[in-house]
């Protein structure tokens, strides 16, 4: 992939007078599969909705390939030009809609013919295994189906960057691995992952390099085997004794394929 | 400029600018009036009538709102959560009485109690005055005691009935539910102060009777209006507390809904209590007012009975009332529209920002407490100072629309705030980071979302404005009186079978509309 990837200098965000994130300074490569980790509260969902344009930085300048993205109080580039697909924590499927109607929907804001729309969503179905289920409505649907979902509605705008924000939360560990795996092989040379989470067996089955976050600031980065190797704070301890605890099934994709 | 889909979720400065705006509207009509009454603000005062009037209709709103908390707090909770069958069809017929004009109940009364006997009339109408404002308070009850019993936690419940079983459960749930019960019986008392039916009806001069028959009989506008002031003030002395309260205290619990929410459970035994207990209530309450609407049909002996047998019985008075009932129809429809429209675009302007949803739900509490005769002389007062070529609409029956669609704007402000918060940011911040046009959005995914809630309301406020007297009877255009207004105008002097007839009439039509709203409701959801 090319490009610098995203470049953050200063970032703050700030809530009623609250730090989110607090003069945050970090890069994120394109190419290699990123893992923002931290508590609840740490300030990760927000970082990622920072990069996706959906919230504005109260300070600091956020570059994507040494272009301006957004700066203090104000976003300069909308979120659907930044080449973000994203995965939310609760999905945010329509309800009212089809998969194939999320899908569909999903890519009225991109050129090109209804024809070539349809295209990439069958592809984006095909892609995710989801084909049969194209006319259900997500209420229908079970949990792993409606992660496949988001993700073929995510994965259709054909992205450069895949967000996703803790999306594996309330999953069963067998259903969970086979997700991971897929979006491993989904993201082979496709797009860059930028994964929010808390579970570090996440971070490892998909990720090489790693953002830890607490309290809004980083604590530590760089690739995640690396950090774990040399712990320096109590919550890379945890995540290490976590892991070796209780690591993933076999099932798991190999990271950055 | 294109409007983004992320517009909906982001704050802002405008967001404040634009919900005061909305609310400035919809306060509109009650600055004439302010105006009329400032020039001599201590005339009225010594309205002794007045005070008296108030203390008339402070009895009543306090016996109506003790019997409502009383009957509606536990029929709220037992029909949250317990599952019988009949239960939709029980509460709708409960919730009838609130979507009516009180004034129907009170004739019915009025008949009843010469055919009663014993006790002085005087004590009887009282009573009735009591009873009919209690038949609008207990289903405001009742709905709020629902809505907080759904706002406990369904696992708080099980804790509950594992502790102590279902009586456990049952108490803890009422203990949950009785602040805003309380809140909505003292509500419901504010309300009936403006109600000025029952105490013209059953001959108990109450200060909203005053104030229309200022207005109506004795053409004296400035006096109704410098009445109208004072009464408000009264009102809002009382209302401004309770929408505090509310804003500060409930905004939470009434604008999001709770997640783990309670399922209704299916016990035997307070399944049988709860659907015993609806329809004790639907018989006691309406047994009389009943009565007293059947008697005069059912009267063989009487003048009505021969007219029936001769066939001379205009079949329930409807062709006469068809005119009526067309301009009841467009009323509520004009109303229900101007409303739902200024309730959604206020949902829409307040968006998730805290402070401003707080602000709106008390401000909807505290406007729409305001007695109706309120906002309609300051809107006729307005329309004494158009220029003539404005006739057409400050004198016509978009008036009367645009006057009865800002008074009872708040309920759908209420309703869409509610839809509003309950909706996740999420889908509206997919589509932004997807591109998805603003108007496609709002088409495919927004307005499907809120329609049945945006339903609802143009339903309730169609049904509200319906059985609106005030409004009607100071701003309609002459010969287009609405059917609740039809009733108000000719019972004093038409025979008592044709009043009842009509009365009758429009109770069907209302259970009619109300039937099919609620099927259409259900149907969108």
């Amino acid at each position: 992939m090319s490009g610098d990837g995203w470049q953050l200098d200063h970032v703050s965000k700030e809530f009623h007078g609250r730090p989110a994130v607090a003069d945050l300074c970090t890069h994120i490569p394109p190419g290699d599969h990123t893992a923002i980790l931290g508590i609840s509260g740490s300030g990760k969902s927000t970082l990622l909705r920072l990069l996706a344009g959906l919230e504005v930085p109260s300070a600091g300048v956020i570059r994507l390939d040494g272009q301006v993205l957004s700066h203090a109080g104000r976003v300069i580039v909308s979120p659907h030009r930044r080449g973000v697909g994203m995965v939310f924590q609760d999905l945010a499927l329509w309800p009212n809609l089809s998969v194939m109607g999320n899908i569909l929907l999903g890519l009225a804001g991109t050129v090109g013919s209804r024809r070539q729309r349809l295209e990439r969503a069958e592809a984006a179905l095909a892609a995710c295994a989801i084909s049969a289920l194209r006319d259900r409505l997500p209420a229908s649907l079970s949990g792993g189906e409606q992660q496949r979902a988001a993700l073929a509605r995510a994965v259709a705008v054909m992205p450069r960057f895949l967000f996703l924000d803790e999306p594996f939360g309330g999953l069963d560990l067998v259903t969970k691995s086979q997700l991971l795996a897929q979006i491993g092989d989904l993201a082979h040379q496709r797009f860059t992952i930028v994964l929010v989470t808390h579970d570090p067996r996440e971070a490892t089955a998909l990720c090489r390099r790693a953002v830890v976050l607490e309290e809004g600031r980083e604590q530590q980065v760089g690739e995640w085997s690396e950090l774990l190797r040399d712990p320096r704070s109590q919550l890379l301890r945890t995540f290490q004794q976590q892991l070796a605890a209780t690591p993933l099934p076999a099932t798991i994709g190999q990271p950055n394929r | 400029m294109t409007f983004s889909c992320l517009s909906l979720e982001q704050p802002g400065r405008w967001r404040g600018g634009a919900t005061g705006v909305i609310f400035l509207i919809a306060a509109l009509p009650l600055f004439p009036l302010l105006w009329l009454a400032i020039p001599s603000p201590g005339r009225e005062t010594g309205d002794f009538a007045l005070w008296d009037g108030l203390r008339n209709a402070l009895w009543l709103a306090s016996g109506a709102s003790a019997i409502g908390l009383i009957v509606g707090l536990p029929l709220g909770v037992l029909s949250a959560l317990y599952e019988f069958r009949g239960r939709t069809m029980l509460l709708a017929l409960v919730a009838l009485p609130l979507l009516m004009p009180s004034l129907l109940w009170a004739i019915g009364w009025s008949s009843a109690i010469p055919r009663l006997g014993g006790a002085p009339p005087s004590r009887f109408a009282f009573a009735g005055g009591v009873h009919v404002f209690a038949l609008a308070t207990i289903p405001l009850v009742l709905f709020t005691a629902a809505a907080a019993t759904r706002g406990v936690s369904g696992s708080q419940l099980d804790a509950a009935r594992l502790a102590g079983g279902e009586t456990t459960a049952l108490v803890s749930a009422c203990r949950h539910a009785a602040l805003p019960s309380i809140l909505a019986a003292v509500l419901a008392g504010i309300l009936t102060l403006a109600d000025p039916g029952p105490g013209q009806i059953l001959g108990i001069p109450t200060a909203a009777a005053q104030i229309l028959t200022s207005f109506a009989a004795h053409y004296d506008a400035a006096r109704a209006g410098r009445q109208c002031v004072l009464l408000t003030l009264a009102v809002l002395s009382m209302s401004a507390p309770l929408a505090w309260l509310v804003a500060h205290r409930f905004a939470p619990v009434i604008l999001v809904k709770q997640p783990y929410g309670v399922r209704r459970s299916g016990h035997r035994g307070m399944r049988t209590i709860a659907a015993l207990a609806l329809v004790t209530v639907l018989a006691l309450g309406l047994i009389m007012p009943l009565s007293g609407l059947l008697a005069p049909l059912l009267d063989v002996g009487s003048e009505a009975g021969r007219d029936a047998f001769l066939g001379k019985h205009p079949v329930l008075v409807l062709p006469a009332m068809g005119g009526a009932a067309f301009n009841t129809v467009l009323y509520a429809l004009g109303a229900g529209i101007i409303g739902t429209s200024l309730g959604v675009l206020l949902a829409a302007c307040v968006g998730r920002d805290v402070r401003l949803r707080r602000l709106s739900l008390g401000m909807a509490v505290a406007l729409v407490c305001w007695p109706p005769a309120t906002a309609a002389i300051g809107i006729a007062y307005l329309v004494t100072q158009a220029p003539a070529w404005a006739d057409v609409l400050s004198r016509g029956r978009v008036m009367v629309c645009v006057a009865l669609g800002l008074r009872l704007f708040p309920v759908a402000a209420v309703i869409a705030l509610r839809a509003w918060g309950m909706g996740p940011p999420s889908w509206t911040l997919v589509a932004a980071l997807h591109g998805v046009p603003f108007s496609t959005y709002v088409r495919r995914v927004w307005g499907p979302y809120l329609a049945p809630s945006l339903a609802l309301a143009l339903l309730l406020i169609g049904l509200l404005a319906s059985a609106d007297v005030s409004t009607v009877l100071l701003l309609h255009p002459p010969g287009e009186p609405s059917m609740t207004l039809a009733i108000f105008t000719v019972m004093a002097n038409a025979p008592e079978w044709t009043v009842a007839s009509m009365c009758l009439a429009y109770l069907s039509l209302t259970a009619v509309a109300l039937s099919v709203g609620l099927a259409l409701a259900a149907r969108l959801r």
